[in-house]
């Protein structure tokens, strides 16, 4: 519809496309197809010539009409004959074997030779090679002489000589030579740098059929449509009568550089308003931790290996350890149920040893013992945890950790699995879910949670209820429940990611190209 | 997470039924066991095994104990120890190094290459994890019929000579500390005594230098061998004992007699192994509390049964149990709960909807954090992130910096992961270090922890969230960041001022602080171009950075 006022009410179809096309010719366009039409064929040297573009345009312009079916193209290989070094040296001074006879007035040594023509070594084995063959030279007592067939040879003009001249102006197609132009180059071409053969696709342009028709439709005062619309043009009304060219839609537009966030925090940001949803309050805490929150609050034995080196990051600077002073009254209770339960005897400096969290549960056992711990409450953390580990494409030594705790009286095993459930279905999206018995360190009864996802099973999480002997020496008498859920492998599973390290990548193409749709 | 690799027809033969298969199906009924499939190949059956607190599911026979209960009414066999006249002398001093043994004598024992196999790998398992890597308990096994009782756990000089196993000549126990690999592993447990622990029999025959290596005579079982002698020493009683019972048991479940050995230390005498059951007092109350379930007495029998406890006493009120000796994971109640609710079948209780009043919300951090990055992302910049554990070199000597009290940890991996940052601009730096082939301008940010040393506070750190911001580009200046600083600060309604500054990292004249409220949060400025230079960024590049 926005077309019909140009079609003079000419309902056909044809005619209709025509105009619209050469509504939308860019400039560049208009000038080629009247370039073309003035020349027939031509390269682009030619078309540039005539549009006064220069080549790039040139061609980007004759690709554009090409795509449009209004030029073509078509392509030649052409041989070309150029000089090389020796080529040029050649086309002044003559032929090597010519001046090696035309030297040869009486006999002479071979030295005397170079010595009066100065050619190198290459040169006069050529010419001696060469001649000898002929025989035009032979040897006598060390010296060089000419055969009486030389004199035909010395006499004639070095048509060589004149082929290289006429080369050294500049290259030329095979095509505009002769027969016996072309015999030369086979055998020049054999020498050393004199000349050089190479093949070139040379690019014809030329008016399609419906180019032609175009041609003839361009008007003269097409090239007065408005293409861009400015805010001149607006204040002085110069728009009005005027016609808008129009666009090519399918164009590729310039590519923008905009800000966008990181898919993975992207990912990690709509997970905790999810929880949020859900009623659960979001937990922090410090990334250097005492031993006590991260592993001895949580009933983990002092000697349990974990705790190992290998397992736990520790703190060589500051070098001052920490101090659970202001929490001695708990420190005691958990202290005496290790030895009570775990057999053994436990050491307050240990739990006093910074370390970097290795697991996100020391931000639940802090929260545990917070005087603004809501009963009931639902809490959850996204913490980055350290664990020594050498980083490869399944491990990293820093990572994140989702999980949090319900807290309640009178919660049972039938709240966990519905926690669960929910989990499976809210956060995970899950078509089926199983829950199945597990195994952590810190929760009695344990349960994992299994969803079926895009096809496949996947572990998506841990949970369970906190021993009674983690939760009693923190003053807890309520229910614990503990959850986890392992968002790295749901996001890379997401995101088809089959590398840990991608997760956290810092290549910038791949974060610009990357949706952050999660 | 252990994972066990066993042969089919083996189990199968050990739980009297045949198995199913495919592991769907395999994964319900060991799922009971906290145990999941890894891979089926032939007759060839991985297993791996969650649990890490029931190493007595460990070997094929211990598994096969649990699994039979749970998929035919079977009972656990009541194990016991025969009396033998086995005895271990316990010497001076040993008290003060590695005070406790325990050890049991089998017979008619029938080993082939494969059972060797497995029992060393279960040993194996047994000495790394509950041993601690043998620093807690270490096991040693020997033929019978070569010792001479009484044997002597002393300790020696460490010049003693003994052919350790797998060697052929004698060598002094300093000399195998420094050279059998198992000296080498394991050696730092005895380190700085004067004395090494031994075992010794009536003739003077060395059986093992514990827990380092076993004698090549004494120590070495073959398939022939049909009588066995098991030691256990350790720094832990209770786990000494646990372990003897683990090893012995797999060895009763395919038909050997356990005997058991008489300890005498010096001042008291004890018989090991205890094969003795534990018992407990479960109240119904208490199980139905945890689970949700309305369930009497007498319908937890048959679970209790399943999972291979006994029932001795069965009240309304309340259940007496008996634990078999190979649990040593049930530390309370909770655990026979866990074992009960498995039973029952956790597809069959029924999930609640979670009913917990509360009102959800995200840490202010997170909040301050997000409104950052759509402030900036709304500038055009894109939003990177890194790690935090990173170089000294990148923090100090790649930013100019010459001294700078950093959070260091002790046990690093790599120079790679040695520090914390204290601030998020080297990192940045390193991500355009690492895109400068590229397309410019390069506009990034990133909103993350960075940890600074705080003597005032108990743990002497502070974990700090950053926001920092860079413009590469070959027209990127301090004008350029300084609009984007006041967007920012703009849209935060925050007002700031600026503040000359020299930092070795900036170029001088070109760097300021950012003062709010008199307080100093963060700095902007141009790169040093040596700077640049270190991290190879061939355009200038402007930053701010602060600390939220």
């Amino acid at each position: 519809m926005i077309f019909q006022h140009n079609i003079n009410n000419k309902n056909n179809n044809i005619v209709v496309r025509t105009i619209m096309e050469i509504g939308s010719l860019h400039i560049i366009e208009r000038k080629i197809i009247k370039a073309l039409g003035k020349l027939g064929k031509a390269d682009v040297n030619a078309v540039s010539k005539e549009t006064g573009l220069n080549d790039s345009q040139t061609r980007r312009g004759v690709e554009w009409l090409r795509n449009k079916e209004i030029a073509e193209v078509s392509q030649h290989t052409k041989e070309f004959v150029k000089l090389e070094k020796n080529g040029f040296r050649y086309a002044k001074e003559g032929m090597p074997e010519k001046r090696f006879i035309n030297s040869l007035v009486r006999p002479l040594m071979l030295n005397e030779i170079r010595e009066k023509v100065k050619l190198d070594k290459d040169e006069l084995n050529y010419c001696i090679g060469n001649l000898k063959k002929k025989a035009y030279i032979s040897f006598e007592q060390g010296k060089i002489k000419l055969t009486s067939l030389a004199k035909n040879f010395s006499e004639s003009p070095d048509a060589n000589k004149e082929f290289l001249n006429l080369l050294s102006k500049g290259e030329i197609s095979t095509e505009n030579l002769n027969e016996e132009q072309k015999s030369m180059i086979k055998n020049l071409k054999e020498r050393r740098d004199i000349l050089s053969v190479e093949i070139k696709t040379e690019r014809i342009y030329s008016l399609s059929k419906k180019g032609v028709g175009i041609l003839s439709e361009l008007k003269d005062d097409a090239e007065d449509s408005i293409g861009k619309l400015t805010s001149e043009m607006l204040s002085s009304k110069s728009w009005k009568n005027k016609k808008f060219r129009s666009y090519d839609i399918n164009a590729e537009p310039p590519k923008i550089m905009t800000g966008k966030k990181h898919p993975y925090k992207s990912f990690q940001e709509g997970l905790r308003s999810k929880l949020a949803e859900l009623g659960f309050k979001e937990m922090t805490g410090p990334i250097v931790e005492h031993s006590f929150y991260n592993c001895e609050a949580l009933f983990m034995p002092q000697d349990h290996p974990a705790k190992g080196i290998h397992d736990l990051y520790y703190i060589k600077n500051p070098k001052k350890q920490g101090s659970l002073s202001s929490i001695n009254k708990t420190l005691q209770n958990v202290k005496k149920m290790h030895e009570e339960k775990w057999k053994y005897r436990f050491s307050e400096a240990e739990s006093e040893k910074l370390v970097l969290r290795s697991q996100g549960t020391a931000l639940s056992a802090r929260m545990l013992m917070d005087k603004n711990l809501e009963m009931p409450g639902k809490y959850f953390a996204v913490s980055k945890v350290y664990r020594p580990d050498i980083t490869d494409w399944k491990h990293l030594s820093e990572f994140y950790q989702v999980e949090g705790i319900v807290v309640d009286y009178n919660l049972t095993l039938r709240d966990l699995f519905g926690m669960l459930k929910l989990f499976a279905e809210e956060v995970a999206h899950a078509e089926k879910y199983k829950i199945v018995p597990g195994y952590f360190p810190f929760t009695e009864p344990s349960a994992e949670l299994h969803c079926f996802v895009n096809g496949k099973w996947v572990e998506m999480g841990g949970s369970g209820i906190f021993r009674p002997e983690l939760t009693k020496p923190l003053g807890i008498d309520a229910t614990v429940i503990a959850w986890g859920l392992g968002i790295d492998r749901q996001f890379m599973s997401k995101k088809g990611i089959k590398d840990i390290r991608d997760v956290y990548s810092s290549n910038i193409d791949w974060l610009r190209k990357t949706d952050v749709i999660v | 997470m252990p994972v066990m690799e066993i042969s089919f027809k083996d189990l199968e033969k050990l739980v009297k039924k045949p198995l199913p298969r495919k592991s769907d199906a395999l994964w319900d009924i060991f799922s009971n066991l906290k145990s999941e499939v890894e891979n089926i190949e032939g007759d060839n059956l991985k297993i791996e095994l969650t649990d890490t607190n029931r190493p007595d599911l460990w070997c094929v026979e211990g598994f096969a104990r649990s699994l039979k209960t749970i998929i035919s009414s079977g009972k656990v066999p009541d194990y016991y120890a025969k009396s033998s006249n086995s005895t271990v002398v316990v010497g001076k001093g040993i008290n003060k190094v590695r005070p406790f043994i325990a050890t049991a004598v089998l017979k008619n024992v029938k080993l082939n290459d494969e059972m060797i196999k497995q029992i060393m790998q279960f040993s194996e398992r047994l000495d790394t994890t509950v041993g601690r890597k043998r620093a807690k308990t270490s096991i040693g096994i020997y033929n019978h019929h070569m010792i001479k009782f009484p044997v002597h756990y002393k300790l020696v000089s460490p010049k003693t000579k003994f052919v350790p196993l797998g060697f052929s000549e004698k060598m002094t126990m300093l000399d195998i500390l420094e050279k059998h690999p198992k000296g080498v592993e394991y050696g730092h447990i005895l380190k700085g005594l004067k004395k090494y622990p031994v075992l010794v029999d009536s003739k003077g025959k060395i059986l093992s230098m514990p827990p380092i290596i076993n004698s090549n005579d004494l120590g070495r079982v073959t398939e022939k061998t049909r009588e066995l002698f098991v030691e256990v020493t350790g720094t832990h009683k209770e786990a000494v004992k646990y372990v003897l019972n683990n090893i012995v048991l797999a060895f009763a479940d395919r038909g050997a007699t356990v005997h058991s050995s008489t300890i005498n230390y010096n001042s008291r005498k004890e018989r090991t192994p205890d094969l003795s059951n534990q018992r407990m007092q479960v109240e119904v109350s208490e199980i139905n509390r945890v689970t949700g379930l309305k369930m009497k007495s007498k319908e937890i029998v048959p679970l209790l049964s399943k999972m291979g406890y006994g029932v001795s006493r069965i009240k309304e009120s309340f259940l007496d149990i008996i634990i078999p000796c190979y649990r040593s994971d049930i530390l309370s109640e909770i655990d026979v709960i866990e074992d009960i609710a498995i039973a029952y079948g956790f597809n069959n209780i029924e999930p609640k909807k979670l009913r917990v009043p509360s009102t959800g919300e995200i840490s202010d951090i997170e909040k301050i954090s997000n409104t950052s990055r759509e402030i900036l992302v709304g500038a055009g910049f894109q939003e990177i992130t890194s790690f935090t554990l990173v170089s000294k070199e990148l923090l100090l000597n790649k930013m100019n910096v010459k001294d700078e009290d950093l959070v260091e940890v002790a046990n690093p991996l790599s120079q790679n992961a040695e520090v914390l940052r204290n601030r998020i601009l080297p990192s940045t730096l390193e991500v355009l270090e690492k895109n400068t082939h590229r397309e410019y301008p390069q506009k990034i940010f990133e909103c993350g922890d960075a940890v600074v040393c705080n003597k005032a506070r108990t743990d002497g750190t502070e974990t700090i969230r950053c926001l920092c911001s860079a413009i590469a580009d070959n027209d990127s200046d301090f004008t350029r960041i300084k609009s984007v600083l006041d967007v920012y600060m703009n849209s935060i309604g925050v007002k700031y001022v600026l503040k000359p500054v020299k930092h070795p990292s900036f170029i001088d004249g070109r760097t300021a602080e950012i003062i709010v409220d008199s307080e100093k949060i963060g700095i902007i400025g141009e790169i040093h171009p040596q700077v640049l230079e270190n991290f190879k960024i061939s355009v200038p590049v402007s930053v701010f950075e602060i600390e939220l």
